[in-house]
């Protein structure tokens, strides 16, 4: 115990007494070394809880268990072989070093036995194994339910680390730290120069601590994009769009843009990170059945965010916006809604078809006479017949269903075209001209002729050979047929390949030989001369058609059914007559039913949770792969809100990175007054005080001999933007390790003392407007794909479309700097240059002393001799 | 996007498809890139979320090089394999491919020898550094000979004769489930030699099966609900059949024309070259199982390869990257500790001075060895090695080694000695022996290559974790000798009825402080050196953890532009700081006995450490993806 410490404890005995007791305490409590422990120990345990996930925290206990019947093994093999050894070489009178050698190396045996021994019979029983439940784990459960789950991650929390970090809890115990850091420094350490050390580390801490609250509440950290200009004539980069903002690398916020007014940003605090919240709130008007989204968890969670417009909204004030669901990682897939038709002709009806199975799963025994009323549904699906692409749809690769809606009798009559048996693909030909229809059995490589042509089946292919892009039929499935096609007689126009679709005749062309003014094969529509038809009959086909007269007005009338089912090989089953809810056998126990019908539907977006295994690490928790849902109502106090009293709107809204490149991001919802509102979901905006940044150039560099990249360098210009003259002109580049500084400049001004001068000096470093533009990201598949243009010589040299630069301006950072200088100067000298000069002084002292008692004994026989 | 893209390769191809241009057309071709640089600029949506800063990840890893999938030394005969296993022996035997071993191929982003090379190809394949064949003994039980081969034999083979491996156990299967599930599936699919259930269990010892057994059944083994180890299984395997059929793809053995260039593959070269005969011939002539043939081209490839661009050929590196790979430092390193530790350790229980001589001497011995272990990874790499889990394993206790010999010749505390030694040892046979990550020597993360400032970062960090594992060790020592003195003190108290010192263990401990017959003997002194040593150990680790905090603390602001981000590996640093504070800071409370709270301290703050150090890298995700 100090000296100072025991002056201070003896203060507070005689200042604070009677009703100051609880101030002492205080004073005692905060003065203690202990609580320096406790609150210490709380930090590290408050870390540990932040950054390791419930579950594995869960299996501390099972690992200590497993340890310690590791070292109980161990210890007691050693333990009792070591006692027998130094029993018996007592016994026999043996040497200490004999002893010792005999015992040690026993003991060492004995333990590589034990550890042996339990690795090969202990641990195969111990380990748990979570497929057969066999060995030992405490608290498997929540080791299962919560593997990779934080404690800030439970629903609730939905915190980052770093808002963890800054929650009140971890603030309260620092403040508590550093309070009773500073009390034990002013009443327990003496100011004196041997501990300078201590004091020095104990104020850099304060200083830390300080500089760290600065930096706290004025940190701004995020990403800007920067993007190249378009290359010049020689194929050079030049000079990209000036940016005056950034995004914020945390804080999320809502988009919102009405009529082109430009966006208005609104925060998303508090949105979840972790957890999905009320993902079917389009449940109630989505599809039924096997299109129903399979309920995930967290389904159950309801969310309500109201987004309220601030003061200076470019959004119509009556326009209500809430957020009502999130989902964290998840993809957006469309889903039909119901939905009122305006007209007949404008409806866009839906049909559910179901798949029926009777074959028995593992186990079960094949029904004697299956039937479809006992088979189970395996599969459900919507078709939409008025839409080419979402009219049909593969099972796998041996059925396919086509719901069509009157389809063409020459169509139908081609569909219902019996084939040669064995036939798994064939061409439907018809020569006008010539009178001459036929169907011809057809394999790839195959040449006939026809009368006037020679036809020559160039490819047959499952699917097209690049993606349908024709309005309606994008990306639609279908089989494919190319063939060549040579007129043999002279007057007849050139030879050309037609592309035939077994889906889709009607989108049939032409390839020519000459080319268009772009390089490529000019194309028309199909001659009228010979019509081709390609019939794929390699799997099981059904079409299914809603005949509708033309005068039909209502659209939710359900129309008669007629169907056709085509049997691999060229058979054909015509239903001329199908019933509501009928059922078509397509294979031994496996049927198709009609489900129910929509008179009209409406594609919505509606989100599906990527598995676990499947979600990339990076991504979790900070919305890069988040979806949330918007709300949009209107006023009921509001005219249109009277007028349309019971309208809302509700819309997922995926992720964009960068609100400049969020078009495909961008979802639009229009009012029914005609009012159209554009939203996008992305990081909050920061817009710089007064500067631009453009980028000039980039390059990459890469390691010797290889593309890996070793270093990235963005030129940089960084403009003053405006009258403002806070910042200077920059050019120059930065790359990894070597950021660009953009200061705020100290002009002294000569009005005032020097010292005031001196001050503002100093609190220029701190100011939270200065910027460090680091490399971040780059854009490696742009730079690869030019540097291989670049390695044929087409180009000067590779280039980047844009960089990406992390913006952070550290307020404050010198302060917390100055402190981390302080700790790293002060602990070697506690440690090793206080016992230095305690050792001289204490020398010293014993010199002294020694030489007092020496100059008294010298002088003690002279005091003796004058004694009386 | 995606339209981006196709338009964009689409007029890419339009551009390849002009091979004789003028500079008008050059010019027009500039203006349409200009026009797609827009195209793609503005729909473009591969701008991906940055969540760590570019450059903070390994160089991906290519077991095999990209190629024109041509085989330089011809194609290869399909199965079934020519030659027997004793023919091959026997070829093998009478082929020296030692000429070969240190030429020059440049893989996975360094240039190497091919000997190195040889290894790496069949660590992922084989798992093991050369490959055996098992030459069947007849009996009742399925028993082999094993007939080992020369692993640039075997390299040079699986690019050569591949169709002999087809049925040979070649492919390393390590995760036991997954071995067991292509055996059951061999068995299913009835496999040739995996019907009897002698045999099957033959193979599941292995632990290697055949490529032609693995190649159609690797796909029917993986499952929907996959652990991340099966998953891992699995990915290895893939790779090591990716290594098995293209291992031609790797021979990139002829030197670039200019210090930017790239290596160009043997198949490159020219048909009328020295080099492209010799290549050629070699393939031929090995497949003729002409062995002497086989030789007299080796002396002339190994000769002409050197010559081809000889200005930029790799001269004194090729030797000392084949003097690391035959000496094996790291592994004859922790030997010389071992040893090393037993002799001083009973040198201190014996007081015998020869013992101490020769322990000391081993420890020296070792430190040259490791040492010279690890400046030779440093040239090699070109880079200061302390920059994966490997290297960073060698390089803690390399420094704690030479701190802790640096304080015991200051000290003349011989129980420092001890302790480097047990560091050395324990840290090396682990790095050796386990499956740490970066043993073989690549590139480091571009965000370690371009800062000398994360360099002193990462360094000191280090040696804080050799001196805390110096700590530990001591602490040890201090707990063992002061509970073996009590549990001694009891038992002698129980049978004499009083109090004993623990004499033994007095004399034990006081050797290894280097006390001198002069100084005072007795338990508690004993202990009282003891703590003092593990005082020092701890209050310098404390130190240099936090000052190597701070540096990386400065590093992150410099180039991260965030001083902290509370990534997990940061919060782990500052725990275990936390820890050594509380044993500075428990030294000034009133507790029974200081030194014991401190040695229990110092044994959990080395598991923090080591959960910091290994636990936080392998199973939280953060920033320290190179750590």
């Amino acid at each position: 115990m100090s000296r100072k410490w025991q002056r201070s404890k003896q203060w507070d005995d005689r200042h604070l007494r009677g009703w100051l007791r609880p101030a002492r305490f205080v004073l005692r409590t905060f003065s203690s070394v202990p609580l320096a422990i406790v609150l210490l120990t709380s930090v590290a345990i408050y870390g540990t809880l932040a950054s390791v996930p419930i579950g594995m925290l869960a299996l501390a206990p099972t690992y200590l268990f497993y340890g310690l019947t590791l070292v109980s093994l161990t210890l007691v093999g050693v333990g009792v072989a070591t006692w027998l050894a130094s029993r018996g070489m007592r016994a026999a009178s043996a040497g200490v070093a004999w002893r010792f050698i005999i015992t040690f190396l026993l003991g060492l045996t004995v333990a590589a036995g034990s550890v042996w021994a339990w690795t090969h019979f202990l641990w195969p029983t111990l380990r748990y194994d979570a497929a057969s439940g066999s060995g030992i784990q405490f608290f498997s459960d929540i080791v299962r339910q919560y593997r990779s789950t934080t404690l800030r991650r439970l629903p609730g929390m939905e915190m980052s680390e770093v808002e963890f970090y800054a929650w009140w809890p971890l603030r309260y115990i620092l403040v508590l730290f550093v309070l009773n850091m500073m009390t034990a420094t002013v009443r327990r350490i003496e100011f004196i120069f041997p501990n300078l050390g201590v004091l020095t580390v104990h104020t850099g801490i304060v200083l830390i601590a300080l500089g760290s609250a600065f930096y706290q509440a004025n940190k701004q950290e995020g990403d800007l994009l920067l993007l190249a200009g378009t290359p010049d004539d020689q194929g050079l980069t030049t000079p990209g769009p000036f940016e005056d903002s950034f995004h914020d690398r945390n804080d999320v916020a809502l988009w919102l843009v009405q009529d082109g007014r430009g966006y208005e940003q609104r925060m998303l605090e508090g949105l979840p990170r972790y957890n999905p919240y009320n993902l079917d709130v389009l449940a109630a008007e989505t599809a039924p059945g096997g299109d129903r989204a399979a309920p995930e968890l967290g389904n159950h969670r309801r969310l309500d965010m109201r987004m309220p417009a601030g003061s200076r909204t470019t959004v119509d004030s009556d326009l209500r916006i809430r957020i009502v669901g999130y989902a964290p990682y998840a993809e957006l897939q469309p889903r039909w809604m119901p939905a009122p038709a305006r007209s007949a002709a404008g409806a866009n009806p839906i049909r559910f078809i179901e798949i029926l199975s009777a074959v028995p799963a593992a186990g079960e025994e094949v029904p004697e006479s299956p039937t479809a009323d006992g088979a189970r549904v395996v599969a459900s699906f919507a078709l939409a017949p008025r839409i080419p692409s979402q009219r049909l749809t593969d099972i796998g690769a041996p059925l396919s269903v086509e719901y069509a809606r009157t389809t063409p009798p020459d169509r139908w009559t081609q569909l219902a075209t019996p084939l040669p048996p064995q036939t798994h693909h064939a061409l439907l030909i018809t020569i006008p001209g010539e009178r001459y229809s036929t169907a011809v059995p057809i394999v790839q490589g195959q040449e006939f002729m026809v009368p006037g042509y020679t036809i020559m089946v160039e490819q047959i292919l499952p699917r097209p050979p690049f993606p349908i892009i024709t309005p309606g039929y994008e990306n639609a499935p279908s089989s494919v047929a190319i063939v060549r096609v040579t007129p043999t007689v002279a007057d007849a126009s050139g030879a050309f390949t037609r592309y035939l679709y077994s889906r889709f005749p009607e989108i049939s062309q032409d390839m020519l030989d000459e080319l268009n003014e772009s390089g490529m094969p000019r194309r028309r529509d199909p001659d009228p001369a010979i019509s081709l038809a390609y019939l794929d009959a390699s799997r099981v086909q059904v079409y299914i058609d809603e005949v509708v007269e033309a005068a039909a007005t209502d659209p939710a009338a359900p129309p008669p059914l007629r169907a056709l089912l085509r049997a691999p090989g060229g058979e054909v089953i015509t239903i001329n007559s199908l019933p509501e809810r009928g059922v078509i056998p397509v294979a031994p126990m496996v049927w198709i039913r009609l489900g129910e019908r929509w008179a009209h539907a409406e594609s919505v977006e509606s989100p599906r949770p990527v598995p676990d295994r499947d979600q990339d690490r990076q991504f979790i928790g900070n919305h890069h792969q988040a979806t949330i849902a918007v709300e949009v109502s209107l006023d009921p106090a509001s005219k249109s809100g009277q007028l349309f009293p019971k309208w809302k709107r509700t819309l997922w809204l995926p992720f964009a990175q960068f609100l400049k490149l969020a078009s495909e991001q961008e979802r639009r919802i229009e009012v029914p007054d005609g009012r159209v509102i554009g939203l996008v979901f992305g990081k909050k905006l920061h817009r710089f005080p007064g500067l631009t940044v453009q980028l000039t150039d980039f390059e990459m560099f890469p390691y010797p001999h290889s593309d890996t990249p070793r270093d990235y360098r963005s030129n940089l210009r960084v403009s003053v933007d405006g009258p403002s003259a806070t910042y200077k002109e920059i050019a120059r580049p930065t790359s990894l390790n070597e950021p660009l500084l953009v200061r705020v400049p100290f002009r002294p001004r000569t009005d005032v003392p020097g010292v005031i001068n001196m001050i503002g000096r100093l609190a220029s470093v701190i100011v939270p407007t200065q910027y460090k533009l680091s490399q971040a990201g780059w854009d490696a598949q742009g730079w690869q794909q030019t540097k291989t243009l670049a390695d044929r010589g087409e180009i000067p040299r590779p280039m980047a479309r844009f960089t990406i630069l992390g913006v952070g301006n550290n307020p404050g950072i010198y302060v917390i700097a100055t402190g981390a200088v302080l700790m790293s100067i002060g602990i070697p000298w506690a440690f090793y240059v206080k016992p230095l000069i305690m050792r001289r002084r204490r020398d010293r002292l014993k010199k002294e002393h020694a030489a007092k008692v020496g100059a008294v004994h010298a002088s003690a026989p002279a005091r003796a001799g004058v004694a009386p | 996007m995606q339209q981006s893209i196709l338009l964009f390769n689409h007029i890419r191809h339009l551009f390849s498809a002009e091979p004789d241009v003028g500079v008008g057309a050059r010019v027009l071709r500039s203006r349409l890139l200009a026009a797609i640089t827009v195209v793609l600029v503005v729909g473009s949506s591969v701008v991906r979320a940055q969540s760590a800063p570019e450059g903070n990840a390994h160089p991906v890893t290519r077991a095999v090089n990209e190629s024109s999938g041509v085989n330089p030394f011809g194609e290869p005969a399909p199965p079934p394999p020519a030659m027997s296993m004793a023919e091959k022996k026997a070829f093998a035997d009478a082929v020296d491919v030692s000429p070969l071993r240190d030429l020059a191929v440049f893989h996975n982003g360094r240039v190497k020898i091919l000997g190195t090379l040889a290894a790496e190809s069949l660590k992922t394949v084989a798992g093991r550094k050369d490959y055996f064949d098992l030459l069947p003994i007849e009996g009742a039980k399925p028993k082999a000979k094993k007939l080992k081969h020369d692993s640039v034999f075997t390299l040079l083979d699986l690019a050569i004769d591949p169709a002999y491996y087809t049925d040979k156990p070649l492919i390393h299967v390590a995760f036991l489930p997954l071995r067991e599930a292509l055996i059951e599936a061999a068995v299913q699919g009835g496999i040739e030699g995996f019907t009897d259930p002698a045999q099957r269990e033959w193979w599941k010892k292995q632990g290697r099966l055949p490529p032609g057994v693995i190649a159609p059944l690797l796909g029917s083994v993986a499952r929907q609900e996959m652990s991340t180890e099966y998953q891992r299984g699995i990915d290895a395997v893939h790779q090591a059949m990716q290594v098995y059929e293209h291992s031609a793809a790797n021979f990139d053995m002829v030197a670039p024309k200019t210090a930017e260039g790239t290596w160009s593959h043997l198949s490159a070269l020219g048909e009328q070259t020295g080099a492209g005969k010799a290549v050629r011939e070699l393939g031929a002539a090995w497949r003729a199982g002409d062995a002497a043939r086989v030789n007299s081209v080796i002396t002339t490839l190994a000769v002409e390869l050197p010559s081809i661009n000889s200005a930029l050929y790799p001269t004194s590196a090729r030797s000392l990257e084949r003097w690391y790979n035959n000496t094996r430092p790291f592994e004859w390193g922790y030997w010389a500790y071992f040893l090393a530790l037993l002799l001083l350790l009973l040198s201190f229980g014996t007081g015998r001075k020869g013992m101490l001589v020769a322990g000391l001497a081993l420890l020296v011995l070792g430190l040259g060895l490791h040492t010279s272990g690890f400046v030779a990874r440093c040239v090699i790499a070109e880079r200061f090695a302390i920059q994966n889990q490997f290297e960073s394993m060698t390089g803690i206790s390399l420094f704690a080694v030479i701190v802790s010999s640096v304080v015991m010749f200051a000290t003349r505390r011989w129980i420092f000695g001890a302790a480097g030694a047990a560091v050395g040892f324990l840290f090396l046979i682990w790095a050796t022996q386990a499956a740490i990550p970066g043993q073989q020597i690549e590139r480091e993360a571009a965000i370690l290559n371009t800062s000398v400032l994360l360099k002193y970062h990462v360094t000191t960090v280090l040696v804080s974790y050799g001196l805390i594992s110096l700590g530990f060790i001591t602490s040890l020592f201090y707990l063992g000798t002061y509970y073996a003195a009590k549990f001694k003190a009891r038992t002698a108290g129980a049978a004499a009825g009083g109090r004993v010192d623990g004499e033994g263990m007095v004399e034990v401990s006081a050797a290894a402080l280097g006390l001198d017959d002069s100084a005072p003997k007795g338990t508690q002194r004993v202990l009282a050196d003891l703590d003092a040593a593990q005082m020092i150990m701890l209050q310098l680790a404390f130190w240099a953890l936090g000052v190597g905090i701070l540096l990386g603390a400065w590093w992150a602001d410099h180039s991260w532009g965030r001083w902290w981000a509370f990534d997990p590996k940061e919060v782990w640093a500052l725990v275990t700081w936390i820890v050594y504070l509380i044993v500075i800071h428990a030294r000034f409370m009133a507790l029974k006995n200081r030194s014991l709270v401190t040695a229990w301290l110092s044994i959990a703050g080395f598991f923090v450490m080591l959960w910091t150090y290994f636990g936080v890298n392998l199973l939280l995700p953060g920033l320290h993806a190179y750590a």
